[in-house]
């Protein structure tokens, strides 16, 4: 099966697994998934919690725990992550590539002031120093929108609104104009009016900046609202992959039309919410076949037996399943 | 201001509490000063004169009163053992049990938290298991024990100290800390197992949280993250345990001055009870509840010095 590459591309993940080994045995969160991240762009991850999206986008970190196993390659401007030294990778994240937490009041030390939080970064990765330093992290902190940044370089994450910690959040990922940042729900925690302006503020980024995102969300408004092109993931496989406005129209993946159903419309006021029937497998169960037959309304005998290959179905557009091409 | 003249206001009022309880227990468990001093044999006026001398014939609450109003300008009363006053005899033992109380403090700092620290970095690899094992015995072996072993391998075998007596900071000052370092390891031995274990605990503990992934996630080296971010994180628990460690061996270490035969205030206690010399006593419990109420008030500073959350309330 070739898969569209596009040679260009920021990051490309190929063929990626991840598990993890316990006492209990190996279990695998992420298999064999493939997708590209191109310059500029905003690329979402979508799918339920426990699908595997955080555990991949700590896997482009290398920032899994000890017992985690991975093969595959995450090809990042020409490096292979997989196979880097520990001391590589380190100097990579923080400078080249950076995080958004969910929670920033929690993702951020408490301890500390918040400005000098973002001075560590640029202490770690530049050469600035004194004077030069303050005057950069207050511009960074300008540029993310917080007003009054040098009173606001002395207050500790508590005495900010969650809004502001969120931002505080982002200058510290851009402060050293990484050219990829991974936000894990970095709207999750915030009220819907902050949400937008963070989302915003994403987007600013990501324009003026040059930065790539990857977003990660499990809900569908936001990723429409921000990303470029979507990845749709559901029990450690990647399921479908479509620009943004085509997976939106032509769904080709029967837990994407699902999920699609399942976001509340206005015009359905009154009648009742449609969920997808069944639940998510277990990360201990593993199925010959199609990781989604169990709750699939088309499922059909092969389904049960054999893992569908992608079938493109346009232009940067695929899906893992037999019906791809008839599905409406 | 305000804040800080009520902390006053409650440790005055705990302390005057403290001493109220002590003053009745001794009323209350058997055992009669004037009996103690003069022997089983001493006639009915012997004891009569002496009851009166002391003051012992009057009901309690007088005696009470009497005390604390004694306080105020600064007489503790006299010992009845020692026939001198209770703050002189005090006094004079103070330096013995601070300088112990300053070495083994030293020692459990320097060496509890950075193995604490270590052990918790190196968790389940050998160096960690081990520092747990070690701390685990630490912490099972009791200090009198270390003390005699301590004091028979290098104050008797290799006599490289002199095995118990003291020598006061003012004749000699070398022989002097050679005096007080044995007793003080002694003492610090099961401190700092314990404050290994506290370390390591709070160290994992903070280290499961969301700042330390951003700060791995920012290119920091494993060291960076604990020395700089968790350390600092880690340490409200462990300043914790470490004023309750205070307070204990400021209060005087009983079984270890005994073993080495320092004449600190934890002696000077047991003496106090044993022969019921209730102003003493007295004195002493107002000294050791000073201490931990004192204590504890630094300790609060030290919480909020650390973590700009914390109010002094």
């Amino acid at each position: 099966m070739e898969r569209i590459i596009s040679d260009r591309a920021l990051l490309q993940v190929r063929d990626l697994n991840i598990s993890f080994t316990t006492a209990k045995g190996d279990f695998p969160a992420v298999r064999g998934i493939s997708f590209d991240v191109g310059r500029n762009s905003i690329v979402g991850l979508v799918g339920e919690s426990g699908c595997g999206k955080s555990v991949t986008a700590l896997a482009i970190m290398r920032l899994l725990p000890g017992n985690a196993r991975l093969s595959g390659t995450i090809d990042f401007s020409g490096r292979n992550i997989v196979a880097m030294h520990e001391e590589e990778i380190r100097k990579l994240r923080g400078s080249e590539i950076s995080m958004i937490f969910q929670e920033p009041l929690t993702s951020l030390n408490p301890l500390w002031k918040v400005g000098r939080q973002i001075d560590e970064n640029l202490k770690m990765h530049t050469e600035l120093k004194g004077d030069d330093r303050f005057q950069s992290v207050v511009d960074i902190m300008r540029d993310v929108g917080l007003p009054d940044p040098e009173r606001l370089y002395h207050k500790y994450p508590h005495e900010l609104s969650g809004g502001m910690r969120q931002r505080i959040a982002i200058a510290i990922a851009v402060a050293c104009r990484p050219a990829l940042i991974i936000a894990d729900e970095p709207t999750t925690a915030l009220d819907v009016t902050i949400q937008a302006q963070i989302l915003q503020l994403l987007k600013d980024i990501n324009r003026e900046k040059g930065s790539s995102i990857i977003f990660i969300s499990h809900n569908f408004g936001i990723i429409r609202e921000i990303c470029t092109s979507i990845c749709v993931m559901y029990a450690g496989h990647l399921v479908e992959i479509a620009p943004t406005e085509k997976l939106f129209c032509e769904p080709r993946h029967p837990y994407t039309i699902g999920l699609m159903k399942a976001i509340p419309k206005t015009d359905s006021k009154g009648k009742e919410l449609y969920d997808i029937p069944g639940k998510v497998p277990s990360i201990t169960d593993t199925l010959p076949g199609c990781p989604f037959e169990p709750r699939c309304e088309y499922a059909f005998e092969r389904c049960k037996r054999e893992l569908p290959q992608f079938e493109v179905l346009g232009e940067q557009h695929e899906s893992r399943c037999f019906l791809a091409g008839e599905l409406r | 201001m305000y804040i800080y003249l009520r902390k006053l206001f409650a440790m005055l009022a705990t302390v005057f509490l403290v001493s109220m309880i002590t003053f009745i227990t001794f009323e209350i468990i058997p055992g009669d000063p004037v009996l103690a001093r003069l022997g089983v044999d001493a006639d009915e006026a012997q004891i009569r004169a002496l009851s009166e001398e002391l003051g012992l014939d009057e009901p309690l609450y007088k005696r009470f009163f009497g005390w604390i109003t004694g306080l105020f300008t600064g007489d503790l009363g006299q010992s009845i053992r020692y026939s001198r006053p209770v703050s002189e005899l005090i006094f004079d033992r103070l330096p013995v049990t601070l300088s112990l109380a300053l070495i083994s403090m030293v020692l459990i700092v320097i060496i509890g938290v950075p193995l604490g620290i270590l052990s918790a970095r190196y968790g389940d690899r050998l160096p960690g298991i081990s520092i747990s094992i070690v701390s685990q015995i630490g912490m099972a072996v009791p200090s009198f024990w270390t003390g005699i072993i301590l004091m028979y391998i290098f104050g008797l075998t290799l006599r490289w100290v002199s095995p118990g007596g003291y020598t006061p900071w003012s004749v000699d000052p070398v022989e002097a800390f050679k005096s007080l370092l044995l007793p003080a390891v002694a003492i610090a031995l099961p401190s700092i197992a314990t404050v290994i274990r506290y370390t390591r605990n709070t160290v994992m503990e903070q280290m499961k949280n969301d700042y330390v992934r951003l700060a791995f996630s920012k290119g920091l080296k494993m060291n960076a993250v604990l020395f700089r971010h968790v350390l600092k994180n880690a340490l409200i628990p462990v300043i914790t345990v470490l004023g309750m460690i205070t307070a204990n061996i400021l209060g005087g270490s009983i079984v270890i001055e005994q073993v080495f035969t320092l004449p600190g205030v934890g002696r000077l206690l047991i003496n106090a009870i044993s022969v019921r010399d209730l102003p003493l006593v007295q004195g002493m419990v107002l000294y050791i509840s000073l201490v931990i109420v004192v204590t504890n008030f630094l300790i609060d500073i030290v919480y909020t010095l650390i973590d700009p959350r914390i109010k002094l309330r």
